[in-house]
């Protein structure tokens, strides 16, 4: 898989989940908005997907879900909901395309994490007007080292 | 006639998602009904009639699977239409949720797919209560 396969399926979602508006790749952290799904795969194979947005994004994500009228900021709790659910479709329409439809994955419930950098096997990141999306997509060869660079917050599952 | 509409999900905001695209949809809709998981769900479907399920697949508690398995064995519930509203691309386990008679929608979707799926449902394209 190419970056562009990634790209193009995170650009659908944001698109059509969210009506965001993406414009291609960016450059580029993401933070301030960090989310992660855990998934378990075919065998005990396991991995992460993590969703990084930065402010414009995180908060454009949780107006248009929510239907708020424009100049109406959404809370910072919408936000945190908003962006686990927008990380929980981008995991679930990254997952075949990295590994094909053919397989059963359980998604965890989305948390919100920390880490710096976004760091994972494969990171792409996509320019929207609103903002910008990274995402790190793991699977089971990294896990040792990203379970170290990640820090998840206690008691915050989305 | 106006559908009595069940929509599952354990995020609020996905739950208020649905229920705007259904608003959106066309559909006679009376009354809209949320559940946060299928627990929750198979209460709501016990208290009151419902006609149309629209059914997210990983949630806490009793999922999505799960939930269907339970409708489909319930004398009174079993024949109720239910499309599942996921980000699920597993064709195993889509087949399996489509030969328990479940619709079947990908996340992210457009309100004419909801449509589409209603009427496939109704005209017995898909499925149909075992």
């Amino acid at each position: 898989m190419s970056d562009d396969d990634y790209l193009l399926a995170i650009a659908g979602v944001a698109e059509n989940l969210a009506f965001l508006m993406p414009t291609g790749a960016a450059e580029g952290d993401a933070e301030p908005w960090l989310v992660q799904v855990q998934w378990v795969g075919p065998d005990g194979t396991r991995g992460r997907i993590i969703v990084a947005l930065d402010q414009g994004a995180a908060e454009a994500t949780a107006a248009n879900l929510l239907g708020l009228p424009p100049g109406d900021p959404p809370s910072n709790q919408d936000v945190s909901e908003a962006c686990g659910e927008l990380a929980n479709v981008i995991a679930g329409n990254l997952l075949p395309v990295k590994y094909g439809d053919d397989h059963e994955f359980h998604l965890h419930p989305p948390q919100l994490v920390a880490v710096a950098p976004l760091a994972g096997r494969t990171v792409v990141r996509l320019a929207l007007v609103e903002g910008v999306i990274g995402v790190a997509i793991d699977g089971d060869a990294d896990n040792s080292r990203i379970l170290k660079a990640v820090r998840v917050s206690p008691g915050q599952h989305l | 006639m106006a559908f009595t509409v069940l929509v599952v999900d354990d995020n609020r905001m996905m739950r208020g998602m649905v229920s705007r695209a259904v608003g959106m949809s066309g559909l006679s809709i009376g009354t809209m009904l949320e559940a946060g998981d299928g627990k929750q769900a198979l209460v709501a479907m016990r208290a009151e009639w419902v006609d149309l399920v629209l059914l997210d697949i990983n949630m806490p508690v009793m999922d999505g699977e799960e939930f269907l398995s339970q409708v489909r064995a319930d004398p009174v519930l079993r024949a109720t239409m239910v499309i599942v509203v996921s980000t699920e691309s597993s064709q195993p386990r889509i087949a399996r949720l489509k030969l328990m008679g479940a619709g079947f929608i990908h996340k992210p979707f457009r309100p004419e797919q909801l449509v589409a799926a209603v009427n496939d449902l109704m005209a017995g394209k898909i499925g149909g209560a075992p």
